[in-house]
């Protein structure tokens, strides 16, 4: 401080100066491209005229789902939703291997905060919430069908219910006879694991499952659920939100505890107390 | 097209983040402004005059100029797990490189590889 910094410095400072003259061209730029897109809410427009009508008008007749978005998500766009699936997965499993799994140890960690809260009104607002959170989830997943909702929302719900049970009461039970390693409350990391590897499965199962009765992969209007094709498909798409929900609910357990595992082992401080140019 | 200056300039402001801010996690963070970003595109793109939700009422057969265009909600469901999934496993990075070289400032982790 006070003498004139080194040179490096100054070369380094005039780049940054440079680079954040860039941002304002670019949004220009972006601005500029964007006028030749169509209006906002123009019905003509390219994106709502080609295979959008197709959708909404017969969504409904052929699926069973009256929320357009579900259908379009876990029928007419199964295999794409497969594939976001199984990249939720793979994060999740990625997670493990990079924190928890480092070093081949074979059992698992507990997971959790090292201790809990001990707060009696944390405590108490935590025992009304969760239970109301995690039905909501459940209520999220069934009524995909006929309002907004469906796997990926009510497995986030889900998931966030049991990280709120994890941040407030800890991992494991004071005494109880349990092993002090398995965590009280919601499912372990291995059981976390277990969850989203069981969804992935079913997805793929039921896309399988198809084939098996003659038709093609997840085209879910062969299976032998009744006589109505439209109601066979709505039963077929709620168990593909069902498998959604399980793997994004596994996986969002998974990057919790896996997390909380690796600061820990890797000696990462929780609120380090430096700033945040640290 | 408001809407769509609007996604540009989260866009714009995200990018800049991660370009310029020197911590990783801060990097980070920018890294999902631009996400939802192009979520505000894509969803806005759906918007249709005098349309409702994408999600069947009462009533008859359904009318396409009624109803939103679904696809881009679709498409944005999916983009909106899968970057909460990306952002876990970037945390997981982080825990990582923190616990190897002790910072996550981008110059100081520089000088320590190099």
């Amino acid at each position: 401080m006070g003498s004139s910094p080194p040179p490096g410095r100054e070369a380094t400072r005039v780049r940054r100066l440079l680079g954040a003259a860039a941002f304002p061209a670019l949004f220009l730029g972006l601005v500029l491209g964007m006028a030749e897109l169509p209006e906002f809410g123009d019905p003509a427009s390219p994106a709502s005229t080609h295979v959008s009508p197709r959708f909404i008008e017969d969504a409904a007749a052929e699926t069973g789902a009256a929320n357009m978005v579900t259908a379009v998500l876990a029928d007419y766009r199964g295999y794409d939703t497969l594939g976001e699936t199984a990249v939720i997965f793979a994060a999740g499993l990625g997670c493990l291997v990079i924190l928890a799994a480092a070093g081949g140890r074979p059992n698992l960690p507990a997971a959790g905060m090292s201790h809990p809260f001990g707060s009696v009104i944390l405590d108490a607002a935590t025992r009304i919430l969760v239970p109301v959170v995690l039905l909501f989830a459940v209520y999220v997943l069934i009524h995909g069908h006929i309002s907004p909702g469906g796997g990926f929302q009510g497995g986030v719900l889900f998931g966030s219910g049991l990280i709120m049970m994890r941040l407030v009461w800890g991992p494991a039970r004071e005494g109880g006879g349990r092993h002090p390693d398995v965590p009280a409350f919601g499912p372990s990391l291995r059981g976390s694991l277990i969850l989203a590897c069981a969804g992935i499965l079913g997805y793929a199962g039921i896309g399988l499952a198809a084939m098996a009765f003659g038709g093609e992969f997840l085209n879910y209007g062969t299976l032998p659920l009744g006589s109505d094709p439209a109601h066979v498909r709505e039963l077929a798409t709620l168990g593909i939100e069902a498998a959604v929900f399980l793997t994004v609910a596994g996986t969002v357990g998974v990057l919790f505890d896996t997390i909380s595992i690796g600061m820990r082992e890797n000696g990462v401080p929780i609120g380090s107390g430096r700033g945040p140019g640290e | 097209m408001t809407t769509y200056a609007f996604a540009a300039a989260l866009f714009t402001i995200g990018l800049a983040g991660m370009a310029l801010l020197p911590n990783l996690l801060r990097k980070l963070l920018a890294m999902n402004v631009m996400q939802v970003a192009v979520i505000v595109f894509f969803v806005s793109l759906a918007f249709k005059d005098g349309a409702t939700v994408p999600i069947l009422g009462e009533g008859g057969a359904p009318v396409a100029a009624e109803f939103m265009n679904p696809l881009p909600h679709t498409l944005m469901l999916t983009a909106i797990v899968v970057s909460v999934s990306t952002t876990g496993l970037a945390l997981g990075l982080l825990v990582r490189i923190r616990s190897r070289f002790e910072t996550l400032n981008e110059r100081r982790l520089l000088d320590k590889l190099r």
